[in-house]
């Protein structure tokens, strides 16, 4: 039975690992770092994974678990160190990246993710995996109103400033 | 920078993240779970502290009463340092139930809120506790003493008074720096005093729990 269930966890994490990573690369730049939030991640579902109800849907529980462990782990980190440790000088500097090349977007967007406090970057990245308006408001806890009004700010910020 | 392409860089990042990262996450779950690093472990192990703290008050409090006190202010010392070590305790318990109970799998706001308040009720505690400390040397003095059979109070009645006069005074000036640092055009002083007696973990924490208030708010 236990071994059932460790090979059913196995095989859900396995077709859902791009969550794990997509929500890794949204609060960690930092290789090492990143490292460590995907091993943290994985072993906090592994510990959760016990009172899933399988009625719920998997990636929502997933995307629950592991945007608040990441969440706590930035926090932690910003309390250890005082400030971010950048990557890369070069992604900070925008107006050094040019136009509509991939290597730019990427840098841009890297820097507008990096800009934005903890809640918000979930929000975002819930945004950019297209997840709807209920299923968003559903994993962070709050109105769909709210993640209406939230995402409209969040376009108007994109098309601000990245 | 327009939605579409934000979308199509953010999917290109995440590949080439991915396969930079090549782990096995698998790997990471029960096989290693014992060894992962969590991010509340700190203040579990600031909790341990206070356990082993509080033990030792409980085990100060054990030898005195080992040595069968007569003296009513040694055994009202004794009772003070016996309830110190187990105020001690119960809040460490109190804060490590709430770490262990703790389900990630509640929504985001709902969670990191509960982190938050664990985290100022924790800091709360360590400076209500280290208040205490103006008084509190007093009965943990008597109760030395009376371990080497010496009564304080009837010795020296003086210290106790005098401690207890200190203590008083200590505990009137702190409160009256705080309040005095909370008034308008006192902006120095206010960051002095946030920084020697609330801490700059107390205004994260605080800074931590309005941010998520100001999330959860609905936007007009």
């Amino acid at each position: 039975m236990q071994e059932q269930r460790q090979s059913e966890f196995e095989a859900l994490l396995q077709s859902h690992e791009g969550i794990v990573f997509k929500v890794a690369n949204t609060y960690c730049w930092n290789p090492d770092e990143r490292a460590d939030l995907v091993q943290e991640i994985a072993a906090q579902l592994w510990r959760a994974w016990p009172k899933y109800d399988p009625s719920r849907t998997f990636s929502t529980w997933m995307y629950r678990i592991a945007l608040n462990v990441a969440i706590s782990f930035v926090r932690k980190e910003v309390r250890h160190r005082q400030v971010a440790v950048p990557l890369d000088e070069t992604l900070h500097d925008t107006a050094a990246t040019t136009g509509s090349d991939p290597a730019g977007l990427r840098q841009r967007l890297q820097t507008f993710i990096e800009r934005q406090p903890p809640l918000d970057r979930a929000l975002l990245l819930l945004y950019l995996e297209d997840k709807s308006q209920r299923e968003i408001a559903d994993i962070l806890g709050i109105t769909p109103t709210n993640v209406s009004t939230k995402i409209n700010r969040l376009k108007q910020k994109i098309r601000a400033e990245a | 920078m327009e939605l579409e392409e934000l979308k199509t860089a953010w999917e290109t990042m995440n590949q080439q993240l991915k396969r930079d990262s090549a782990i096995n996450l698998a790997m990471y779950t029960h096989q290693k779970l014992e060894s992962t690093r969590s991010n509340l472990r700190p203040l579990f192990w600031g909790q341990m502290l206070q356990v082993l703290f509080g033990v030792s008050f409980l085990l100060l409090a054990a030898a005195l009463w080992s040595s069968r006190p007569g003296a009513v202010s040694v055994i009202v010392a004794g009772v003070l340092v016996n309830a110190y070590g187990v105020g001690c305790l119960i809040s460490a318990g109190m804060v490590m139930g709430a770490i262990n109970h703790v389900d990630y799998a509640g929504s985001v706001l709902e969670i990191q809120e509960r982190l938050a308040r664990v985290r100022r009720a924790y800091i709360v505690a360590g400076i209500v506790a280290g208040q205490t400390w103006w008084f509190f040397w007093i009965p943990v003095l008597m109760v030395l003493f009376a371990l080497l059979h010496v009564n304080l109070y009837a010795h020296a009645p003086s210290v106790v008074w005098l401690g207890i006069a200190v203590g008083v005074a200590g505990l009137i000036a702190t409160w009256w720096i705080y309040a005095r640092s909370r008034k308008p055009g006192h902006e120095r002083l206010r960051r002095f005093v946030d920084q020697a007696m609330i801490g700059r973990s107390l205004q994260r924490a605080q800074a931590q729990l309005d941010e998520i208030r100001q999330f959860a708010q609905e936007a007009a």
